[in-house]
C-alpha cells in the first residue's frame, strides 16, 4: 500500500466499482446494476469482468471482504460483500482528480463547452 | 421461474476459467448470472435471456484467457502440464476454426477436430470438458469472428447456432481419450490381475 498514484490510471471498470462502493457496502450484482445505472448503461459488466476486477482490488488493497449484512432478511447470505478501503477511497479520489484534470485540458482546447 | 439448464450451462463455461478462480467465485458468479437472467425474464420473457446469454459468453472469451494467463504467471510457465495442454488446446481450437472457415467439406473439420481432441482427452483426462469447449467452441468463434470483419466463409452455415453443433464432435473426442487413458491406466496399474 504506498503511493495511490501508482496504480492510475484506473480501467473503467475498476473506477466505477470503486465509485459504486463509495456510498457503503454492496454486494457483486449490486455493485452491477449501480455502474449500469450511474453510466446509462455505458459501462456494463458480466461476472467475468466483475470478479476479475475484485481479485485484482482485493489484491492491491482497494476493497474488502466484509462479514456484516444490511439487510440479512432481505438477502441471501451466501452473499459477499465488498466495501471500500481508505486506500480505495485514497486512489479513487486521485482517479478523479486526473480525469478533472484531462477534462480541463479538453475545455481549454475547446472540445468541451465552458473555455474562456 | 428458475434457470436450471442457463445455470448448468454457465457452470459448464465457467470451466474455461482456472480452477483457482473458480474457486474462489465461482459460485459468486453463477449468482450474478442467475441475478441477471431474473431480471431479464421479468423485463422480456424468455427472449430476454438470448441478449444476456451472448453478452456472457463474450464476457467469458474476454475474461477466462485473461485469468487463465494470471495463473500461469503466477504458478511459472510451463511448470504444469495443464498448462502446456492448456496451450496446445488454444492452438488446436486456432486450427479448428482455420479449418471450417476455409473447407468446404465438414468432414474436413472433423477430420482435425477429433483427433486432436482425443489427444487433449488422453493427455490430461481430467479436464476434457475444458479441452472440448476450447476447441469445440472454436468453430462458432470463427465464425463470428469472420461475420464481424466481414471476410469470407468459404461455406457459411445457415445460421450461427448451428456451428455449436461443433461441441458434439469436440466432447465425443476428448472424451474418447479420456476413456482410453482410464483404461490404460487400469491395465497398467500394478496391482491389475
Amino acid at each position: 500500500m504506498t503511493n495511490p498514484q501508482g496504480l492510475l490510471p484506473l480501467t473503467p471498470p475498476v473506477f466505477h466499482i470503486l465509485l459504486a462502493l463509495t456510498d457503503g457496502e454492496r454486494h457483486g450484482y449490486s455493485i452491477m446494476q449501480e455502474v449500469v445505472a450511474s453510466t446509462n448503461g455505458i459501462v456494463a459488466m458480466g461476472p467475468g469482468t466483475l470478479y476479475g476486477s475484485i481479485k485484482r482490488m482485493l489484491a492491491a488493497g482497494l476493497i474488502e471482504e466484509t462479514d456484516s449484512r444490511p439487510d440479512p432478511a432481505l438477502d441471501d447470505e451466501r452473499r459477499r460483500y465488498y466495501r471500500l478501503t481508505d486506500f480505495g477511497r485514497k486512489v479513487a479520489v486521485a482517479e478523479a482528480e486526473r480525469l478533472e484534470s484531462a477534462v480541463g485540458q479538453a475545455r481549454s482546447k475547446r472540445l468541451l463547452g465552458g473555455a474562456s | 421461474m428458475n434457470f436450471i439448464w442457463s445455470e448448468r450451462l454457465f457452470r459448464l463455461l465457467l470451466h474455461l476459467y482456472p480452477a483457482q478462480h473458480r474457486a474462489g467465485y465461482g459460485e459468486a458468479m453463477t449468482q450474478h448470472f442467475r441475478d441477471s437472467c431474473r431480471d431479464a425474464y421479468q423485463r422480456g420473457g424468455r427472449r430476454g435471456l438470448i441478449p444476456i446469454w451472448f453478452k456472457t459468453v463474450r464476457d467469458t472469451l474476454a475474461n477466462a484467457p485473461v485469468e487463465q494467463w494470471a495463473e500461469i504467471r503466477a504458478g511459472g510457465l510451463m511448470r504444469n502440464k495443464t498448462t502446456i495442454v492448456l496451450l496446445l488446446a488454444l492452438l488446436g481450437g486456432l486450427f479448428v476454426g482455420y479449418i471450417d472457415s476455409h473447407a468446404s467439406e465438414v468432414q474436413a473439420t472433423l477430420m482435425v477436430m477429433l483427433p486432436i481432441t482425443f489427444v487433449l482427452g488422453f493427455i490430461e483426462p481430467k479436464r476434457a470438458a475444458l479441452w472440448a469447449l476450447i476447441v469445440g467452441l472454436s468453430v462458432p468463434v470463427s465464425y463470428l469472428w469472420l461475420l464481424a470483419t466481414g471476410q469470407h466463409y468459404t461455406a457459411p452455415p445457415p445460421n450461427g447456432f448451428t456451428t455449436l453443433i461443433a461441441l458434439v464432435p469436440a466432447f465425443v473426442g476428448t472424451f474418447s481419450g479420456a476413456i482410453l487413458r482410464r483404461i490404460f491406466s487400469q491395465v497398467a496399474a500394478p496391482n491389475h490381475s
